[in-house]
């Protein structure tokens, strides 16, 4: 590894800046700096989170920026950068720099590429989907070495009667040093990820006068930002929440909405659910027909009753809400708390919290391995190694046992 | 009018029966043959990683396999030794013929068992319940139905060319009852194992051959049992060559398995000799163990050999190996074809779903060894006989018992083979020790009323609670936690039951309780039940692939679908929240 990092060449010394949030797409942005003066130029500056070379994306040190995606602060903020030494980035130089230091392979830079620059919704979830390849294959690749040693160490144990090579103590302990190795250097390239950072965003969204802006008020005690991008006089509202985890919250106009004057708003604002990790679809629960398939296709969510203490509460699923007696919120944000802590079925982002806690725990799980080596035996290094292998399979789907019993057989023989 | 019917004699319907006669219920036990009672169609062994576990855990809840073994094993062998307690499992060889005698004289004389010999032809079943089966003999009307059937399902042999039917050899075959199920709505497959040729002792040369001892000091399957009665023998070691191999692989068009006589599958882990020859052509030789199957008989297993090739080329390769050269064949080797009923048919009792009153277990559900059908017929025998008493079912969870890991994996996964106990199937494994079998287990036994006096289980446990305490408080379990302190050390004079346990509990305590945290959680997902009508088609969003596992599975828990292959975390979300609400 060490002899790539001096692939990074000596005309990468300048220090570039770019806005790496698609322009218009978010509610907030990120500016982004890597090179030799990143740190120092953008330390001090509200919001910044410095990350020392080599460690990042790019080898490099690298600084974020995060604020609010106003047009008129970006701009600010990108001239107060520039004057203190840094210079705009070409188009798609960050990805330049992470491929040409050996970060990333010419698959993940050219879905990177595709990412930032990527105009349709489509193309941009295209993108993601490749990138989450890309991230799954390096999993999966950490995840064999793993069953490798595994299948090792248990085959050391369930078939010690038989004529078999047995793993020597101190190469198990090599081996799940390197996976553990391996996955730290994932897990970094992971923690400067914008798709990991980005809170998850929840989307209030249903027809006109269905109690949105009431419950998004009593949701988020009437804090709001007020999204300003040109060209509209309407726009999504947002909101940074606890809801058992930190989310963005979004007012949306109304689905409905659609044919008046603000078109684009309401255009903008399907846009916003289409990106959400997770729909509260509000009906009125006065109103009779109220639809669960109203639901975007594809999106997790939730149906959420409004006004319940103007109607007597009914309906098989979804949650009983008043915005006027507080009725059924702490309900909800435990539902939407549950649903995103665990991962978002079906939506496309998926290297979400979960599975970045799981693997946190692999990681564990394998440098406890290497020191059970040490002074207890096989079966606890098996142990670990079972722990590590559960927690990647948590990420990958892949089932341990079979894997480690399909390994086995395949490697040794065995049996009377 | 019985109570019970157990249709088979062997290691399930054993256990099957005895815990059904002991927990009160006259049962009728049918076979086709009363003399084969508990024989060792193969391996002349029980016991075995893993498979060692089962037994004490059989013999923890009240069931006979490990006192049996006790009372016939002729060499002991604690495997493992070298690594820690958590993964060492007792073997014993047994003379097979006191160990079938054993079992014959103990269902004769058992107050509520009746042997019989028959052939089972139905199973008979009346508004969804079982309500007793029909022999060729006679009818045998019951109030619960256990069918312990192991190969003898349409049971068909390979020796070379040749095919004959019967379940084991020179003996019959059962062939309608599997198409009594099949009509009655169950899948029915089909499954292969095989046995390798017996040799007489007297041809053999033991001088070219290794010999492998017992332990010394051999340790006892049995919580009961005080002193062996059987004199100790040895085993011997030899290897097949390349001479072997070639004479295999110039007659592999002769092996059924490969010439596709044979299609059913069989296990990966015990493959025939013909398999490890062709799947592994770098190794140069293979193992081969020269087990006695009787103290002073003259029938040796050549364990390690298993083969369905023609009797000559079986000649041709046998003799070739060192010690062999003049083998005496008293039986060939051959592979078995039999029909089964995929085990996810069943609920965590082996109960099947489709018929009420109707219970399975042994290698009817596709599983393979003497250790995993006795217990399985013991926890089918209890279940039968909570029924009838309309008492709760007992089912033992993956955290407690290498029996509730087996019944939980045969239920939820796909199998391709025969199911084998692994310890590494068993995610708790630093719980469940073989050591601690007892601890674990005999509650249960006491509660169902398999085990009576519990006042000795009373008096240890409390001794071993008081030995830690002190322990504790001195600050000695510290001293413990070094890897070369013993117990003796830090806390001498305690009886041997008492101490071995202190020192596993406080040297491992970290682990332990990690494993212990682990637990935890899995029972948090255990305690959330599905609804055994849930209809998953009202989950929006759940993939096809995951409604199909789940509703082919029908898993009972939550932690249960958790263990289902094709079920994805994300699925399980979706799943939760629908229960949730």
């Amino acid at each position: 590894m060490a002899g790539r990092r001096s692939r990074t060449s000596s005309a990468d010394a300048d220090t570039i800046v770019a806005v790496a949030t698609p322009p218009g797409a978010g509610l907030r942005a990120v500016v982004r700096l890597s090179g030799p003066d990143a740190l120092a130029i953008a330390s001090g500056l509200p919001g910044a989170v410095l990350l020392r070379g080599p460690r990042t994306s790019t080898r490099e040190d690298v600084a974020e920026i995060h604020l609010p995606s106003s047009p008129p602060l970006v701009r600010r903020l990108l001239d107060s950068v520039l004057r203190r030494g840094a210079r705009p980035a070409r188009p798609g130089e960050f990805t330049l720099r992470a491929f040409l230091s050996g970060r990333i392979d010419l698959a993940q830079a050219e879905a990177v590429e595709q990412l930032i620059s990527a105009e349709g919704e489509e193309e941009r979830r295209a993108a993601v989907d490749q990138l989450q390849g890309a991230f799954s294959s390096r999993v999966r690749a950490i995840e064999d070495q793993v069953l490798d040693l595994g299948a090792d160490a248990e085959a050391a144990i369930d078939f010690a009667d038989q004529d078999i090579e047995v793993l020597p103590v101190e190469e198990a302990r090599r081996r799940a040093e390197q996976a553990r190795a391996a996955l730290e250097l994932l897990l970094a390239e992971c923690a400067s990820r914008r798709i990991l950072e980005v809170r998850p965003v929840v989307a209030l969204c249903g027809r006109p006068n269905a109690g949105k802006s009431s419950l998004f008020n009593a949701l988020t005690g009437g804090r709001a930002i007020v999204t300003d991008v040109p060209g509209t006089t309407r726009d999504v509202l947002a909101s940074d929440v606890e809801m058992g985890v930190p989310v963005r919250l979004l007012d949306t106009a109304g689905i409905q909405e659609a044919h008046g004057p603000d078109g684009d708003a309401v255009r903008r604002a399907r846009a916003a659910v289409e990106t959400a990790d997770l729909v509260l679809l509000v009906v009125d629960a006065t109103e009779s027909g109220a639809r669960e398939d109203l639901l975007p296709r594809g999106r997790p969510g939730i149906l959420v009753r409004s006004k319940c203490d103007l109607a007597p509460a009914a309906g098989p699923s979804g949650v009983d809400t008043s915005a006027r007696t507080g009725q059924g919120l702490d309900e909800l944000r435990r539902t939407v708390g549950r649903l995103l802590s665990e991962g978002s079925p079906g939506a496309r982002f998926r290297l979400d919290l979960r599975q970045k806690a799981l693997l946190h725990e692999a990681r564990e799980a394998l440098a406890r391995s290497v020191g059970g080596a040490l002074g207890l035996g096989m079966e606890f290094v098996a142990l670990d190694l079972r722990a590590a292998l559960d927690s990647l399979g948590g990420v990958t789907g892949r089932n341990v046992e079979e894997g480690l019993l399909d390994r086995i057989f395949s490697r040794f023989c065995l049996g009377k | 009018m019985h109570d019970v019917v157990v249709v088979g004699a062997g290691h399930a319907g054993i256990e099957a029966a005895l815990a059904c006669a002991r927990m009160g219920h006259e049962t009728l036990v049918l076979t086709l043959s009363v003399d084969a009672t508990g024989r060792m169609s193969c391996n002349p062994a029980i016991g075995g990683l893993a498979k060692g576990q089962i037994v004490r855990e059989i013999d923890a809840l009240g069931g006979e396999m490990a006192r049996a073994t006790d009372a016939t094993g002729i060499q002991f062998r604690m495997l493992n030794t070298r690594k820690g307690p958590a993964v060492r499992s007792p073997r014993a060889q047994c003379d097979k013929n006191l160990y079938e005698r054993h079992m014959t004289r103990l269902l004769s004389s058992e107050p509520r068992i009746t042997l019989v010999e028959d052939t089972v032809e139905e199973v008979r079943v009346e508004g969804g319940r079982a309500v007793g089966v029909r022999g060729r003999k006679s009818d045998y009307p019951a109030r619960a139905v256990i069918l312990t059937t192991g190969t003898f399902l349409k049971a068909l042999q390979h020796c070379g060319e040749v095919k004959r039917t019967g379940g084991r050899i020179h003996e019959p075959s059962a062939e309608r009852l599997s198409d009594n199920l099949r009509g009655l709505g169950f899948e029915v497959g089909r499954l292969k194992t095989g046995t390798p040729a017996r040799i007489r002792r007297g041809s053999i040369d033991f001088d070219r051959t290794k010999i492998q001892h017992g332990d010394p000091e051999p340790v006892p399957f049995s919580h009961f049992t005080t002193s062996l009665p059987q004199p100790q023998t040895v085993c011997w070691i030899t290897w097949t060559g390349e001479p072997a191999h070639e004479i295999i692989r110039a007659n592999l068009h002769r092996a059924p398995m490969y010439s596709g006589q044979i299609t059913s599958v069989g296990p990966r882990y015990c493959p025939s000799i013909e398999d490890k020859v062709v799947r592994f052509r770098e190794k140069t030789r293979h193992q081969v163990f020269i087990e006695p199957e009787t103290l002073d008989g003259e029938s040796m297993y050549l364990n390690g050999v298993s083969t369905s090739t023609p009797p000559d080329v079986q000649e041709a390769f046998i003799r070739t190996i060192p010690g062999l050269e003049k083998a005496e064949f008293l039986r060939y080797g051959y592979a078995v074809e039999y029909d089964y009923a995929p085990p996810h048919q069943l609920r965590p009792t082996l109960e099947t779903r489709r018929v009420e009153g109707l219970w399975f277990a042994g290698q009817i559900n596709g599983t393979s060894g003497y250790e995993e059908a006795g217990g399985q017929g013991l926890v089918a025998g209890i279940n039968a006989a909570l029924k009838l008493e309309g008492r709760p079912p007992f089912v033992l969870r993956r955290d407690e018992a290498y029996i509730g890991v087996m019944i939980d994996d045969l239920i939820r996964l796909e199998h391709r083979e025969p199911y084998r106990m692994f310890t590494s199937r068993a995610e708790y494994r630093l719980l469940l020790r073989s050591d601690n079998a007892d601890r674990r287990l005999m509650p249960h036994a006491f509660a169902l009323g398999l085990l009576r006096d519990r006042t000795a289980f009373d008096a240890r446990e409390q001794a071993i609670g008081e030995a830690i305490r002190e322990l504790r408080r001195s600050g000695r379990d510290a001293i413990l936690r070094r890897p070369e302190a013993t117990i003796d050390e830090v806390l001498p004079g305690l009886p041997r039951a008492v101490a071995g346990q202190v020192e596993i509990e406080l040297k491992y305590e970290g682990y332990i309780r990690r494993q212990e945290g682990a637990v935890q959680k899995f029972r948090r997902l255990e305690s959330k039940i599905i609804p055994e009508k849930f209809n998953y088609s009202r989950i929006r969003h759940l993939r096809f692939e995951a409604r199909e596992k789940l509703e082919r599975v029908r898993p009972a828990s939550l932690g249960q679908a958790s263990r289902i292959a094709g079920v994805t975390p994300a699925d399980l979300q979706l799943l939760m929240v629908h229960l949730g609400n």
